[in-house]
């Protein structure tokens, strides 16, 4: 499965010897040109000798923190572990130079070494990665301080370090999930927020289940939490500090209830649906004027919007022309523009933080699917199918997505999964209960 | 399966779409170029081109010298007019990954047309990291 | 909430009933018993005087006897006409017992997104809420509230359960509509 996932494929053009203006090498020989049009999309092999405990006393956090780092790698599908058993050689020490030859050998392409010192409460992390084929190191070593509680922290800012030097690309490993957890038969689901690290450590729960909570979402700087709770007795929209966990009702326009509520990326603005008279509307409210704007006015059911990272749009549902679909507006409201046209329902858009793509739930003969299309409309890809899947949120670095699956029946429970957005790698996200509505954090600093 | 091969298509298209007009040229010599497809296939094999993106595919053109023994050079391998382009230093160093695992112990090579594939220029395809 | 679980017993007994009848569960069965209990009810009641739900003031009989619910096609706001019999019960009751204020519950069945469906839900409360007031009832003792999908009387995955979900409840208490 972790290996390759498929070999060389679609081989389409050949290659051919051909008169270039390439200056030929010594002999007066052109050289062969190739054109390779395909590869492999297979896991890079990595090894990752234990890190050294290099204060007595540290070997126990040593082997967390590598099993951590190993298990983020693992977990994005990209890279595969190899086994301690197949290695021929471990590093004398952090920093002594390594014998190429040996990691060669057992087809490694990436090796990653460290150390960790435990002082009372305090530990030091430190990496090196190498890049066997080429024998040299990529970047150079990091050193992470923090506290002893802190470990797993550290463990993923190495694990996202190696990701973004290997693929390029932000890592995603150090954030966190706030999601509603659940627990209970489906005709008595006791719902409560909970917040935890992006690979199920760490849960902490941020409310009690007195009242039914929805849909948290984080801002952009992970710092408070927007959700709609049933403690009034009527959907209303909460702002949490995450810090504080003090909670309060956001002051929306007037309405019987409001829902769906997202932040703007400076935080100052919340977005939400507001229901007045049965009609489901999306407003905005500016958190430090209080100013409230009508954004949609029609008879139709408009919600779940979503900011574009630059502000400038939202995405939103919308079952004007009959039934659920995506539509994109000014920010500032105005005529919107329908993207979707598929066959089925479109809801819960949600924007890409790189502002390339908008993650939907679609609802096809009888099945869910975890989706995503360009921004506008074009190249839908469905990610994922299942009986029930729902409410895409996207990963900081926008590469992977997570969501909320629920199985079908009497018996039905929730859990959390992630796919990568090409839709590899599904995986089910480890919750101590069942879990719905996920909103990923950003990286942490 | 769906699910992959729908990925697989995916990526197809986007390979065909972004270099799609690049044409097909012949052997001016006419010369049996078999070895060379199967020499292709080899290194793609080796070729991990880690995770598809949304910024479409760009191709890097690697040089490199062979020995007599069919092995690359390590030395030799180096990137063809580099232009700076976002996700071109990865593309690169995946290209370089794939010339040498797929050459140990060797390329499956004529050996008597040494002077044929002595000196070698290949385009590796890579996906462009969709800039922030 | 109180009423809630006692209208859930309610309709577990007419199914039970309905189930020693038929060998199997029939959901059309168990429509209609709802339905004609609605309909029929007034036939029945006054001759006992036993209190509970033989008392046309108790707010039992107004969830058990006149029927507290009305039900709706997949993805619909529209009432049926067994929804409007049940609605004119309801506002005749409300009439009479003018301390009682109402709060309509919208519903949905799980085939659908969590927004959606919260909206779909207060369409559906809304519904009975604007009908209510067609008969006369004064808009300031009816409140709405949308449940989406969040809280399902029927568990199962199919029709059968779905179209007991697609409802609209109208719960009733003593006291300020806040």
């Amino acid at each position: 499965m972790m290996t390759k996932l498929m070999t060389a494929f679609a081989a389409t053009m050949i290659a051919l010897v051909s008169l270039g203006t390439v200056v030929a090498p010594a002999q007066a020989q052109e050289p062969l040109r190739l054109t390779l049009r395909d590869g492999v999309i297979e896991a890079l092999p990595f090894a990752l000798p234990s890190f050294e405990a290099e204060v007595a006393g540290s070997e126990q956090m040593a082997a967390d923190i590598s099993r951590v780092i190993a298990e983020d790698l693992n977990g994005t599908g990209l890279f595969r572990q190899i086994q301690s058993s197949a290695f021929i050689s471990t590093p004398a020490g952090f920093g002594s130079p390594i014998e190429f030859s040996d990691w060669r050998a057992i087809n490694a392409q990436a090796l990653i070494t460290g150390a960790v010192a435990v002082n009372g409460s305090q530990v030091t992390v430190k990496f090196r990665l190498y890049d066997v084929f080429s024998g040299a190191e990529m970047g150079e070593g990091l050193q992470f301080a923090g506290t002893t509680d802190g470990w797993r922290r550290m463990s993923h800012k190495v694990a996202d370090a190696v990701y973004s030097r290997i693929t390029g690309e932000a890592g995603y490993f150090d954030s966190r999930i706030v999601y509603v957890a659940e627990t209970g038969p489906k005709d008595d689901r006791a719902k409560r927020l909970a917040i935890m690290d992006y690979d199920g450590a760490n849960v902490q729960y941020l409310t009690d289940s007195s009242a039914i909570v929805l849909a948290p979402r984080f801002s952009a700087t992970g710092d408070r939490v927007l959700y709609t709770s049933y403690e009034s007795g009527f959907p209303r929209i909460n702002v949490l500090d995450v810090a504080t966990v003090g909670r309060q009702q956001l002051t929306t326009a007037p309405g019987d209830m409001a829902f769906s509520p997202r932040f703007s990326l400076d935080g100052r603005q919340v977005i939400y649906s507001l229901i007045n008279g049965g009609n489901t509307d999306i407003y905005r409210t500016d958190l430090a004027t209080g100013q409230n704007t009508r954004l949609t006015n029609t008879p139709a059911i408009e919600t779940a919007p979503s900011f574009s990272p630059d502000g400038s749009q939202i995405v939103f549902e919308s079952d004007r022309s009959g039934t659920q679909q995506l539509y994109v507006m000014s920010a500032n409201g105005g005529e919107p523009q329908r993207i979707s046209f598929g066959n089925g329902r479109y809801g819960t858009p949600v924007w890409s933080p790189r502002g390339d793509l908008i993650a939907f739930t679609k609802q096809e003969a009888g099945r869910f699917h975890i989706g995503v299309m360009r921004t506008d409309g074009t190249e839908e890809r469905l990610l994922t199918s299942s009986f029930l899947d729902e409410g895409p949120t996207w990963a900081p670095n926008g590469r992977v997505i997570m969501f909320g699956r629920e199985t079908q029946g009497a018996d039905g429970t929730t859990a959390l999964y992630s796919v990568d957005i090409t839709g590899r790698n599904l995986r089910r996200v480890s919750t101590p209960q069942g879990g719905s509505d996920p909103s990923w954090g950003p990286l942490q600093r | 399966m769906r699910v992959l091969a729908a990925v697989l298509s995916v990526w197809a298209a986007g390979v065909a779409a972004d270099h799609g007009t690049e044409e097909v040229m012949g052997d001016p010599n006419g010369a049996n170029i078999a070895w060379a497809e199967n020499f292709k296939a080899q290194i793609a094999s080796c070729l991990n081109l880690g995770q598809q993106t949304n910024g479409g595919v760009a191709f890097v053109s690697v040089s490199f010298e062979m020995t007599p023994n069919a092995r690359p050079a390590e030395y030799s391998i180096q990137l063809l007019n580099p232009t700076g382009r976002a996700g071109e230093a990865e593309g690169f160093e995946a290209a370089r990954r794939a010339i040498l695992r797929c050459g140990q112990p060797s390329y499956a090579l004529p050996l008597d047309l040494f002077s044929q594939w002595r000196h070698v220029e290949i385009s590796f395809p890579y996906f462009v990291p969709v800039s922030e | 909430m109180k009423h809630f679980i006692k209208a859930a017993l309610v309709i577990g007994a007419l199914t039970l009933s309905a189930c020693t009848n038929a060998d199997r569960f029939d959901n059309a069965d168990a429509v209609d018993l709802s339905a004609q209990n609605a309909l029929n009810t007034p036939t029945t009641i006054d001759q006992t005087g036993l209190g509970g739900a033989n008392d046309p003031s108790s707010p039992q009989f107004f969830s058990q006897t006149i029927g507290d619910r009305v039900l709706f096609e997949v993805d619909t706001s529209t009432l049926t006409a067994a929804g409007r019999a049940t609605l004119d019960g309801q506002a005749g009751w409300l009439a009479t017992n003018s301390d009682y204020l109402a709060v309509i519950e919208g519903h949905a069945d799980e085939q659908g997104t969590r927004e959606y469906n919260l909206a779909l839900g207060a369409r559906r409360a809304n519904a009975v809420r604007e009908y209510l007031i067609s008969k006369g009832l004064a808009a300031s003792r009816i409140r709405t509230v949308s449940y989406g999908k969040e809280r399902p009387l029927e568990v199962c995955s199919a029709e059968s359960c779905y179209a007991q979900n697609r409802r609209a409840v109208t719960i009733i208490s003593i006291g300020q509509n806040s």
